[in-house]
């Protein structure tokens, strides 16, 4: 099974008989799923990388492959989750070449036991968040990203980025704190 | 550790990060991207039929590019044997410090090693990609190995995989990115080489 969580924005139902189509090529089939899931892919893609045209490239990409592939989706965990799958894929692929070889881990710093999660009330203003979530670094930003919006473990976030589960606690932890700080200055700016 | 008490002021409450960016709106693209994928998935079904009525005629160009592919990852398994200059790593894939007093086992280690050498291959095929020329023959084990690549993807981060069957997976994907490395070499020689058989080398746009 693919991981998959309640809250996604990508938990849509998509019913048996649309697959089943699509799996016999009808292209309003594919037309269909893509008008779906568009927001859902790119809005992910958008977060994880950060560009705008980088976030369109990788919907196209994503849609490509789903629909090239469809035929091994094996129907056993939900159609969206395996579709987050392959979005998430290719944008930290992307994020990889971005990087180059720069795949050494990195030193983990010390997390917290029970790090605070609240962020600034600043943080209730979406323009202002993802402004704020658009000043971190590439992976702080993905490993939040999915961490806190699509609801994936540290185990997983671990083997998508083919990292260890200390990196991605250390990512969100890092990351947690550095969001905060940005949304307060934003907030003592507005006082 | 609660938040400060400084959020309370003016009345406004602080905020669960997970709600704020669960609630952050869904982001639309600047232009559909629905009009280009028909056109792609049109020219691939046409792609996929044509090569199927040209299949008997490539066997021959299929030897021998599976001959140069087995050709090239000799050279992918020097580069990934030649394993005993590097730092050991943990099973958390952290570096060791001088203070540690464990030592990892031979799984982590090796696990660790793959995910490197994962990693690595996958940043050289993004690098090294060529789109602009393919064959007919890499591009079919090209789409099949990719597809075994997400395959094992998905078990890899299946929370219900047994931890025992992650050594495997992993020693799974990391041959699989060596054909494509091969693969992809294989597409570049063939390339440079000029090779005029118009039956065998394709423009994909």
């Amino acid at each position: 099974m693919i991981p998959v969580t309640t809250h996604s924005t990508f938990a849509i139902d998509v019913p048996n008989r649309l697959l089943a189509d699509a799996r016999n090529g009808s292209m309003p089939a594919f037309e269909r799923i893509y008008r779906l899931f568009e927001r859902p892919v790119y809005t992910l893609a958008l977060r994880l990388l950060g560009d705008r045209d980088e976030a369109q490239e990788i919907l196209h990409d994503t849609m490509l492959k789903l629909f090239q592939n469809i035929d091994s989706y094996r129907g056993d965990s939900p159609f969206w989750g395996w579709l987050r799958q392959i979005a998430a894929n290719e944008s930290l692929m992307r994020l990889r070449k971005r990087a180059r070889l720069a795949y050494v881990e990195d030193v983990p710093e010390p997390v917290e036991d029970e790090p605070s999660t609240l962020l600034p009330p600043a943080a209730a203003d979406a323009s202002r968040l993802v402004e704020a979530m658009q000043r971190l670094p590439d992976a702080t930003r993905s490993v939040l990203w999915l961490y806190h919006a699509e609801g994936y473990t540290h185990e997983e976030i671990a083997g998508l980025m083919q990292r260890s589960v200390s990196f991605s606690k250390s990512q969100v932890a890092r990351g947690t704190r550095r969001l905060r700080e940005l949304l307060e200055v934003d907030e003592h700016a507005a006082a | 550790m609660q938040p400060p008490d400084r959020y309370n002021n003016a009345g406004r409450e602080p905020v669960e990060i997970a709600d704020a960016l669960q609630r952050a709106p869904l982001e639309a693209p600047p232009q559909s991207v629905w009009p280009q994928l028909q056109v792609e998935l049109s020219r691939s079904e046409q792609h996929l039929q044509a090569r199927s009525a040209r299949r008997h005629r490539h066997w021959l160009a299929m030897a021998a590019t599976l001959l140069l592919a087995a050709a090239i990852p000799a050279f992918w398994l020097d580069q990934s044997s030649d394993t005993s200059n590097q730092q050991p790593v943990t099973a958390s894939g952290d570096q060791p410090t001088a203070t540690s007093t464990t030592t990892p086992s031979p799984d982590a280690n090796e696990l660790a090693l793959l995910r490197q050498e994962s990693a690595a291959l996958e940043a050289w095929l993004a690098t090294a990609s060529d789109d602009t020329v393919i064959s007919a023959t890499g591009d079919g084990l090209r789409e099949a190995l990719t597809g075994r690549v997400q395959y094992v993807d998905a078990l890899i981060t299946d929370p219900q995989t047994s931890p025992n069957t992650q050594l495997p997976l992993w020693r799974e994907r990391v041959l699989l990115l060596r054909r494509l490395a091969s693969i992809e070499s294989s597409e570049q020689l063939l390339a440079v080489s000029g090779d005029a058989d118009d039956s065998q080398l394709v423009m994909a746009f």
